[in-house]
Formats: C-alpha cells, sequence, structure tokens
C-alpha cells in the first residue's frame, strides 16, 4: 500500500480532530501527546464526521453524541451506546518531520443506524 | 380537553415553511446597538464554559433507577430551593418540603431566622407538617410531643414514662438552611459547599437587583406528564419557539438567543437572554416593527402606542421601556429612569443548578422550580412566580395562594383570564407530555438527545453537571 503524505506534524494543533481525503476515504487525523493518530472519519454510531472533535486521555469525542473512541485501537470507550464496531485505523509515519498515513484495506465501519 | 392534540395548530400567517434557513442572524449585542446605551451591567463578563457534546439517553427522564440516583446525589446533596422568605412572613410560620420519599420542615423560627429539619416526630415517627401553617411551637398531632420552633423537644407528655429519653438529644433532626434573593434554600448534606459556591457569578449579578425586594404577585403550580428534567429543559432554549409558539414570533427574537455558562464557583449558573419587541428573524421580512410593537403591548396590557411610535426596532422596545417604567414608578415610588431599555424589554432568565431559575428584569419578571412529583420520573410539578418589584414604602402584599393546574388540565380553560400567558403555557405542556412518550418510543440505537451547538448549550450544561453529580461521568 503507498503512503500518502499529508503535512508537516509541527504544523497539526494538538487534539483536535482534522478531517482529509485519501484516495477518496475521509480519514480522521489526530495529533496527541502521543503521537498522531488516522482513523477512518465516520462514527459507526450514526455517521457523524469527527471534524473539530476534541481528543483528550487518548479519545476522540464524536461532537454527535459524545461517543468516545480510543485513538489506538478505534473501539468504542462509552458504553451506554451499546456495542459498536470499531473505527478503522490506519497507520502513520512520520519521515523528516512529515506525517504519513499508509490506507489499511479493511473496509469502513459503517454506522449502526 | 384533550391535551394530546395541538390546541389551537400552527397559526397560517406565520409559519415557516420547510426547507427555510436563515442565516445571518443579529447577536444579542447587535440588538442591544439599537438602544444606544451602556450595556447593561449583567453583560459585563461572558459566560466561560463551553459544553461539548455527550451520550445523554433518553432513559434517564423515564428509567426509575434515575429517581433513586437523584435522591441520593441531587436532592439529598444540592442546595435547593423550596420556598420564600416572604411566604413565612410571622415568626412560627412553617411549611413542608416534600421531594420523592424525603420530607422537611421548614420554619421562621426568628424574625430574621429560618431552620430546617426532618419531617418526623422523634417519638414514631409520624410526618409533623403537612401543610403551610403557624404556631408558636411544633406540636406532633398523634401524641402532643412539642418541639420549640429551634427544634429543641421541649414537651413530652407522662415523660416519667420515658426514663431513657433525655430531651437534650431527642430533637428535631436539623438540616442546613440559607437564604439569597428573598428565597429560603436547604441541603441536607452537612458536608455540602456553602450556598455562595452554588450561586458562583449570581451574587454579583443580582447585587444591583435584589431579587429579595420583590413580591410574589401571581403563582401557579403545574403538575406535568413529563420528567422534571424534561421540563425544565423544555423552558432552557429559544429554538423551539419557531414550531411550538410560531405565533410569538413577532414579539421576540428567539433565534438569536444569547447563551452564557460559567464556571465559577461549582459551575453551576447559566443564562438565556431572548431580546424582546424585535421580531424573530425567521419572520422578520413578513412583520413591522409597528405590527411587533402592536401585538407586544396588547399582549402584556400595556398602554396601545400613538400612531407616531415603533416605527423602527430601536423605537418599539424604546416605547415598551418608557412604558413598563412610568407604570413601575406608579406603582412602587421609585425611579426607574437610570436602567438600561434591556432591563424593561427583554427575557433573561438564570438557571441554577439543579432546578431554578431566577429571572433579572422587568421583561418576564419570573421564578421558576423543577421537582418530581413523587417516585414516578413521568411527572413531575412546576411552580411558576411573577416577582414584581416592592413599593417604596416596603409594605409587602400578602403572597396569593397559588393556581393549581393538575395533570392532562388546560391552563387556559381553567384559568382564561391569564389570556395570552395561559395559551404559552399550554403550547408547551402539550409538547412536554410528547417528548416523554416519545423518549420511551424511539429506537434502541436512536436514543440519544442530538443537540444544537448553540441553542441548546444550557441543555449540554445542565447534562454535563448532572453526570458529574450523580456519577455517570465517563472517563
Amino acid at each position: 500500500m503507498t503512503s500518502h503524505r499529508i503535512g508537516p506534524l509541527a504544523e497539526l494543533p494538538l487534539n483536535l480532530g482534522l478531517a482529509t481525503e485519501i484516495e477518496g476515504r475521509p480519514i480522521l487525523v489526530v495529533r496527541t501527546d502521543d503521537g498522531v493518530f488516522a482513523l477512518d472519519n465516520l462514527c459507526p454510531h450514526s455517521g457523524a464526521r469527527f471534524n473539530g472533535a476534541k481528543a483528550a486521555k487518548g479519545k476522540v469525542v464524536c461532537p454527535l453524541h459524545g461517543a468516545r473512541f480510543d485513538l489506538e485501537t478505534g473501539l468504542c470507550r462509552t458504553s451506554q451506546l451499546g456495542v459498536l464496531p470499531p473505527i478503522v485505523r490506519h497507520e502513520t509515519g512520520v519521515v523528516d518531520g512529515m506525517v504519513e498515513i499508509t490506507l489499511t484495506a479493511a473496509p469502513m465501519a459503517q454506522p449502526i443506524i | 380537553m384533550n391535551i394530546q392534540t395541538r390546541p389551537d395548530g400552527p397559526d397560517k400567517t406565520w409559519s415557516v415553511e420547510a426547507g427555510r434557513q436563515v442565516t445571518d442572524l443579529p447577536s444579542f449585542e447587535d440588538i442591544l446597538a439599537l438602544d444606544e446605551e451602556a450595556p447593561p451591567t449583567i453583560l459585563k463578563e461572558a459566560g466561560d464554559a463551553h459544553p461539548g457534546p455527550r451520550p445523554i439517553s433518553f432513559d434517564r427522564y423515564f428509567d426509575q433507577r434515575y429517581v433513586d440516583l437523584e435522591v441520593e446525589h441531587i436532592w439529598r446533596k444540592q442546595w435547593q430551593v423550596v420556598c420564600r422568605e416572604e411566604d413565612l412572613p410571622k415568626v412560627g410560620d412553617r411549611i413542608n418540603y416534600d421531594i420523592v420519599d424525603d420530607s422537611y420542615l421548614v420554619v421562621r423560627s426568628g424574625e430574621h431566622e429560618f431552620k430546617a429539619f426532618y419531617n418526623s416526630c422523634r417519638h414514631r415517627g409520624r410526618k409533623l407538617c403537612e401543610a403551610r401553617e403557624s404556631g408558636r411551637d411544633i406540636r406532633c398531632a398523634y401524641h402532643g410531643w412539642t418541639y420549640g420552633l429551634d427544634g429543641a423537644l421541649d414537651w413530652i407528655p407522662l415523660e416519667q414514662d420515658f426514663p431513657q429519653v433525655d430531651r437534650k438529644h431527642s430533637g428535631l433532626v436539623p438540616i442546613r438552611v440559607a437564604t439569597w434573593g428573598g428565597n429560603v434554600f436547604i441541603n441536607p448534606d452537612p458536608n455540602a459547599p456553602p450556598l455562595s459556591a452554588a450561586l458562583g457569578p449570581l451574587v454579583e449579578h443580582f447585587e444591583r437587583y435584589d431579587i429579595g425586594a420583590r413580591y410574589t404577585s401571581a403563582r401557579m403550580i403545574i403538575e406535568v406528564g413529563c420528567n422534571w428534567k424534561a421540563a425544565q429543559e423544555a423552558f432552557a432554549e429559544g429554538y423551539h419557539v419557531l414550531e411550538t409558539h410560531t405565533d410569538g414570533m413577532p414579539m421576540y427574537n428567539s433565534v438569536a438567543t444569547r447563551i452564557d455558562c460559567w464556571s465559577q464557583g461549582l459551575g453551576y449558573v447559566a443564562r438565556l437572554i431572548t431580546p424582546g419587541v424585535v421580531s424573530d428573524s425567521w419572520v422578520a421580512d413578513r412583520v413591522s416593527p409597528r405590527e411587533t410593537l402592536e401585538m407586544y403591548c396588547k399582549a402584556y396590557n400595556l398602554t396601545p402606542p400613538p400612531a407616531d411610535r415603533g416605527l423602527t426596532p430601536a423605537d418599539a422596545r424604546k416605547y415598551v421601556a418608557q412604558d413598563r417604567a412610568r407604570r413601575l414608578h406608579d406603582d412602587t415610588g421609585k425611579d426607574w429612569s437610570t436602567e438600561p431599555t434591556s432591563y424593561f424589554v427583554d427575557q433573561c432568565k438564570y438557571f441554577l443548578f439543579p432546578n431554578h431559575s431566577p429571572f433579572w428584569g422587568e421583561g418576564m419578571p419570573r421564578w421558576q422550580t423543577f421537582k418530581p412529583l413523587g417516585r414516578d420520573p413521568n411527572s413531575c410539578q412546576m411552580e411558576f412566580r411573577t416577582l414584581l418589584p416592592v413599593p417604596a414604602s416596603g409594605e409587602r402584599p400578602p403572597v396569593p395562594e397559588p393556581i393549581h393546574v393538575k395533570l392532562g388540565e388546560s391552563v387556559k380553560e381553567r384559568y382564561p383570564i391569564l389570556g395570552q400567558a395561559a395559551h404559552l403555557l399550554d403550547q408547551d405542556l402539550d409538547n412536554m407530555c410528547a417528548n416523554q412518550r416519545g423518549f420511551k418510543a424511539a429506537a434502541a440505537n436512536a436514543s440519544f438527545m442530538t443537540l444544537s451547538d448553540t441553542q441548546e448549550a444550557i441543555l449540554r450544561r445542565f447534562n454535563e453537571l448532572y453526570d458529574q453529580v450523580v456519577g455517570l461521568d465517563e472517563d
């Protein structure tokens, strides 16, 4: 799989969901103190986008109903919402200060409602 | 009257067709700028808390387990308004405050002193006070055990038959009481922070506008078929005016409602301000400032405006402010000319967690509390008052007996004299009951609140505090 360069790490604001698109797939990029993460930009609850979402303690918060997703695993940590499929994650790397994303082959998790 | 159908149907003149959007909304500051005055002091500090999204599942409005969580973490731990000082004008006046299964007796124990106790006799537990009463002491109606207004056990009939009882340790069990703004608050938790922590910015905002110097001119106790939190939320945003109070849109710009939430103290205070005597942006292209003014004066029994007034929104606001200032001067003998226009025309409602709303100004001089009705999460009791300034003489009219509206009743049919206010209330009650039924009808995965970023910020804030206090905060 090819890796895609998306921009300088230093220019990514901390703890904020940024939207981009790679090969037609909506991707969410979040930089935290633990690193930079890339996941599909689609909440498996009701299909919301994470544009402008806040991140804290290793989790990103869906702006629609507040569901929290672990940035490392894509798993939902908000038990009230029941069992949701995890959000698919993509590999990230930083080369010469530039963030690179390699898409995973797995299909996007679809919203349950 | 069947409360389950829309009382009137949407007013054809003002309803907005599906698909329309309104953008470029004026801010509250834009509307204030029309008045060409220094802004009111309460706007000095904007709210600094910005609640984010969170899962708010519908079951908190109807599942019995939340009733018990609320008893444990809210009703037994938080400062809550039980009555106003004016409700107990004489030493010895007392009233019961019943909340779910708990009950407290609140008494004016001294000229400027209130006490509160668990409402249960130390003998065999009989509830001591079940209605507003007066007396020099507190006597149990069962066996005559008698307590002073300070709760001390003063008399046990046949005391020699109770040799093991030390009266000093068998008095009424007290709970904390505090007053602010003419309201009496209690808190059953001896370890809770002081009332001032809950009041936060309210103290400063109302310093010049002492609610204690106001009297209750009207009082309504309304039972409604929805959860107390849903009832409170129905009045916590202006977003519903478009559809629920369609015919009210010419008089208030509800879609330009300004909302603030503060972190000061316990973070329990928020506020909404809806500008008055300006039409809603949804219908601004269909109604003139003059029409707005005429409708407003008719709805609020103000002097009909002469032909040359209200031709601009600024003058419409000024006309109402002048009319109200003059009437208040006649009623109170005080000078109101130093207050800004906003004070007389805008709806300014504060929220104090968990369940009280004091209002600022004469635009809508109200006072509200919301509480559960017994153990049933599907019904609640709202108490609404109108508070007016006490005359310069200081003479307070007595608190009127409340109007009661029972479950399923229409306010307008029971009390037609209330006119426009009753009509608006019926529109709200209808919605609130339908909302409660809808909570239960939702699909399992679609049973979460979807809240707007700005207009419904107070609902976000309330539920944020609720989750923290009740222990539902996920991390």
